[in-house]
């Protein structure tokens, strides 16, 4: 594993929107993610590919301390995620959430923005507004008091989009929002993704794909529990990093 | 004739000095249980109530032993810190065993109420409680209700309401994406205790009106009677209230009219009559309008939104 | 011979949970615990009818009219959870208390037959021995034990006889439907199983109090073996020791018998829960501490491996600011790789890996 960057910290900070060092996470024994030090760069399309298991979603989400951390430190911007919370959103998995639960599609997106709200607060006509905008963009304007099992799941897809839009963060991450969407989804969700990056925003996503790796990204992450390569796709994207991903896990004993 | 009879008995509830509290107190735990119980169903628990109701009988034994009094405030109170105990004892189960949730419920159920029989037996014995207590725990004591009574159990219900409208989007958020409400900072697992503490309460005003087996139908039924009818949350909360409130008054005017007739049943197949008739007659997912559009499908062709299959949408609504 | 009544009530309670633990274990191991909290309210409606139609508390009648009410709730549950309107649970808490209301209401508007509350929640078991059966003027011994015994009969062979059908449907459901019409039936039989276990350990122990000798013997069994054999000898053992110490407490402090009971297994399941070997919260406790020191131990060490890789040093202090700990937990740390030679400090205080330390990581990289 190699550090590509000798640069000094400011300049690191300048660069890069998070910076992973020591990180591990492991549920009970099994180590999940092991021994990680990653920095995501600013304004650019991350992929995380890796096999089944490998801690894809667990990286992000011990970026944003959903899982206890075991070993390490994530910091955002210089900062703890809790202290610099609204610089980051978050796309679960589609298969997270009940899609019986009795909302609409605009009600979900508008739920993007309860963080900035706070305690107590309620939704006004402010916020349906922005929540309004936000599912025009993802081209769902028609849809917005429909009940959210009754979209598709490409739909469904772009309405957890539009309210990780509502939040208006730096960095995106987002677990696997291109699995087993419709063709216009997977091409209004890129186009929009490539709007943020010329913002400068940054995007981190956990892509099951291959073959689309080079198409779609600036940059890869390749992990299988430890960290095997990371930094621009043309450097690293090789076939010899993907054998080292993607070959046969080895038993840790503990 | 019958027009009139039903007139008078309506009436009644406003003249009639002890029906007007049976209706009230009924009312009042049917708003309280429709609006919380939408949450108990959204969340997957419906029987968790039923647990924790029958789990607050240890509270009422152990309150009255050492408070020595039958003060009912005190007495909801241990009821209310067992029933809540109860919750919690469940939740370990299932978090520290391989002991899934319905045997969990199942253990919390049975063993609390058992410690409870035993505790009433010997209250019996040195001389303290009736049998009367547990018949009351058992059925409920709505037509047993004074003014002192219901006036505790509005204090208890507004005390709901007011948690529930001040974290109304912490709830909402909770329930249906936990993962990205902790995303954005919400202490997801105080909202929870939050939550279950409410609840808790509402299973407490139940037990006082319709007793702790029947308790559980009021949690369950108005909300899944208003998910018929809706697929707004607050709507659903709204209605699922007023389906509640409903079933109490109707429960007490008709157990008024004849001598002996417990309230608390009433009131529950009142409530499940309510829930059939949504089940038949709403207009998005009911039964009659369904054959009815089936009907009508054949002559319309399908717009290609719906990418999901008809079964699919059959079974939305999924309470 | 004049058998002693204690022995009639205790054989009475130990015949109860015998039955009902045994059944329980495919309740709780088929997720269907709280179907045996529905029957037991609802048997009330079957019951009630049963009474009115024959004038009278007949057992048979009783206990036919208790089943059928079982299937009933069964049945109406399954109907409306197939529906695709309401989740199984909610189901169950619609029906019974539905069921259980109409079978209150015809109670107390029956008037001229009495139901007592008390015996229907917590049943009567004081008076087992003098509810006895007479065969020509003989006194052949109380009239529950005797149903009861025939009862276990009928369960001892219905899980006998159907073991390995229990077996398949219980365990792999995915299997058994394609072994035919088997699983569905033994479903049902396993449902009426259930209901008439239910009814007639009512009249002992009451409503409430079956369900628990259903459900918390077969869990804490749940807790201590794999085997379904084991489960059900084990589940049958602890439902019969707390049938016993029950009843002895509640003659020592002057309590409910069937209250005491239920306490018991409860007691017994959690002394299993806190400290059972393997899975008790005890030993997990015990062995969690031990993992997660085991983890953080690789941790360490794989971080000093790393660092010096980078020219990097790794001291006590930089460790707990590196890797996010305490400063008390690396120093604990510290002093133990030290200990146990994995590494060992040179010139500047720092840490280096030792051969044995080498070795060690190594098992843990990639």
């Amino acid at each position: 594993m190699e550090q590509k960057s000798s640069k000094k910290n400011s300049e690191s900070e300048k660069e890069y929107s998070v910076i992973i060092k020591n990180l591990s996470v492991t549920y009970r024994t099994e180590p999940a993610l092991w021994n990680i030090d990653l920095n995501f760069p600013k304004g650019q399309m991350i992929a995380i590919v890796g096999p089944n298991g490998a801690g894809k979603s667990t990286l992000i989400k011990a970026v944003m301390g959903l899982v206890p951390i075991t070993a390490g430190k994530v910091s955002i911007f210089g900062k703890t995620y809790s202290k610099n919370r609204d610089k980051v959103a978050y796309v679960p998995q589609r298969g997270s959430v009940d899609w019986d639960f009795p909302t609409d599609a605009l009600d979900v997106v508008e739920m993007g923005l309860y963080g900035k709200l706070g305690w107590f607060r309620r939704p006004n006509s402010k916020t349906r507004n922005l929540a309004r905008e936000c599912l025009d963009k993802v081209g769902l304007s028609n849809y917005a008091d429909r009940q959210i099992g009754q979209l598709s799941g490409g739909q469904q897809q772009r309405v957890f989009l539009a309210r990780a839009l509502a939040q208006d963060a730096q960095i995106y991450l987002m677990d696997e929002p291109l699995n087993g969407v419709d063709v216009i989804t997977e091409k209004t969700i890129l186009s929009i993704l490539e709007n943020l990056k010329k913002e400068g925003k940054t995007i981190v996503m956990v892509h099951h794909e291959l073959q689309t790796v080079d198409k779609y990204f600036d940059w890869v992450v390749m992990v299988n529990r430890n960290l095997i390569a990371n930094g621009p796709i043309k450097e690293v994207f090789t076939k010899i990093n993907l054998d080292r991903t993607y070959q046969e896990k080895q038993r840790m004993s503990i | 004739m019958i027009l009139e009879e039903i007139l008078s008995i309506f009436l009644g509830i406003f003249t009639d000095y002890t029906l007007r509290y049976v209706a009230l107190g009924s009312a009042i735990l049917g708003i309280t249980s429709g609006a919380l119980g939408c949450f108990t169903v959204l969340r997957k628990q419906s029987l968790f109530g039923d647990a924790i109701a029958h789990a607050a009988l240890p509270g009422i034994g152990f309150a009255y032993l050492f408070a020595g009094t039958k003060d009912s405030l005190v007495l909801m109170l241990g009821a209310a810190i067992f029933a809540w105990f109860g919750g919690m004892i469940t939740l370990a189960i299932t978090s520290t065993t391989r002991i899934k949730q319905d045997a969990a419920l199942g253990i919390t159920l049975s063993v609390f109420f058992g410690l409870g029989i035993v505790l009433l037996s010997y209250l019996q014995s040195i001389g303290g409680a009736s049998q009367g207590g547990l018949d009351r725990f058992l059925f409920g004591q709505a037509a047993a209700l004074i003014e002192s009574d219901v006036i505790n159990l509005g204090i208890l219900s507004a005390l709901c309401f007011t948690i529930l409208i001040l974290f109304y989007k912490e709830f909402k958020i909770t329930t249906f994406d936990s993962s990205f409400g902790q995303s954005l900072g919400f202490p997801i697992k105080y909202l929870n205790v939050l939550l279950t503490s409410v609840i808790v309460v509402a299973v407490v005003i139940g037990l006082h009106t319709v007793g702790v087996v029947l308790m559980v139908s009021m949690l369950i039924a108005p909300a899944a009677a208003a998910r018929q009818w809706t697929s707004n949350l607050k709507n659903m909360i709204i209605l699922s209230a007023i389906f509640g409130g409903l079933s109490g008054i109707i429960g007490s005017m008709i157990s008024s009219t004849a001598e002996g007739m417990s309230t608390g049943p009433v009131i529950v197949i009142t409530i499940t009559a309510i829930l059939g008739i949504s089940f038949v007659f709403s207009p998005k997912q009911g039964y009659l309008f369904k054959h009815l559009r089936n009907q009508r499908k054949s002559q319309i062709s399908l717009d290609n939104i719906k990418t999901i299959s008809d079964k699919e949408k059959e079974n939305h609504g999924n309470i | 011979m004049e058998i002693s009544s204690d022995l009639i009530i205790i054989g009475t309670a130990v015949l109860v949970a015998a039955n009902c633990a045994s059944i329980g274990v495919f309740l709780v191991l088929r997720k269907m615990a709280m179907m045996s909290d529905a029957i037991s309210h609802s048997v009330l409606l079957g019951i009630v009818i049963a009474v009115f139609a024959v004038g009278g508390r007949e057992p048979v009648a009783v206990i036919v009219g208790g089943v059928l009410s079982g299937i009933l709730t069964i049945s109406l549950v399954e109907l409306l959870y197939r529906s695709g309107k309401l989740k199984q649970d909610s189901s169950i808490g619609i029906i019974f208390p539905f069921l259980f209301a109409i079978g209150v209401i015809l109670v107390t508007q029956a008037g001229n037959v009495h139901i007592d509350v008390e015996h229907v929640l917590y049943g009567s078991i004081e008076f087992a021995p003098f509810d006895t059966l007479y065969l020509d003027e003989l006194n052949i011994g109380s009239k529950s034990m005797w149903v009861l015994g025939i009862l276990a009969i009928a369960n001892v062979s219905f899980i006998v006889i159907l073991y390995k059908e229990l077996k398949i449907s219980t365990f792999d459901k995915s299997l058994a439907l394609g072994a035919g019409l088997m699983p569905l039936l033994v479903h049902y039989l396993l449902m009426i199983m259930v209901a008439t276990t239910a009814v007639v350990a009512f009249e002992s122990v009451g409503a409430i109090l079956v369900i628990a000798f259903f459900i918390v013997p077969a869990s804490a069994a749940f807790l201590l073996t794999d085997r379904l054999s084991r489960m059900l000898v084990l589940s049958v053992s602890l439902g019969i020791i707390s049938a016993v110490t029950g009843y002895l407490f509640a003659i020592f402090a002057d309590v409910s018998i069937s209250g005491s009971m239920a306490t018991i297994t409860g007691i017994i399941f959690g002394l299993i829960w806190v400290f059972g070997p393997n899975r008790g919260l005890v030993s997990r406790w015990r062995r969690i501490s031990k993992q997660r020191f085991e983890v953080d131990l690789g941790i360490v060490l794989t971080h000093i491996h790393k660092e010096l890789g980078s020219d990097r040093q790794v001291s006590t202090s930089s460790m707990s600011n590196s890797l996010g700990w305490t400063k008390e937990y690396s120093k604990k740390l510290s002093e133990f790789i030290q200990e146990q030679k994995f590494v060992e400090k040179n010139a500047q205080g720092n840490f280096a890996l030792t051969n044995i330390g080498l070795k060690k990581v190594e098992n843990y990289s990639n």
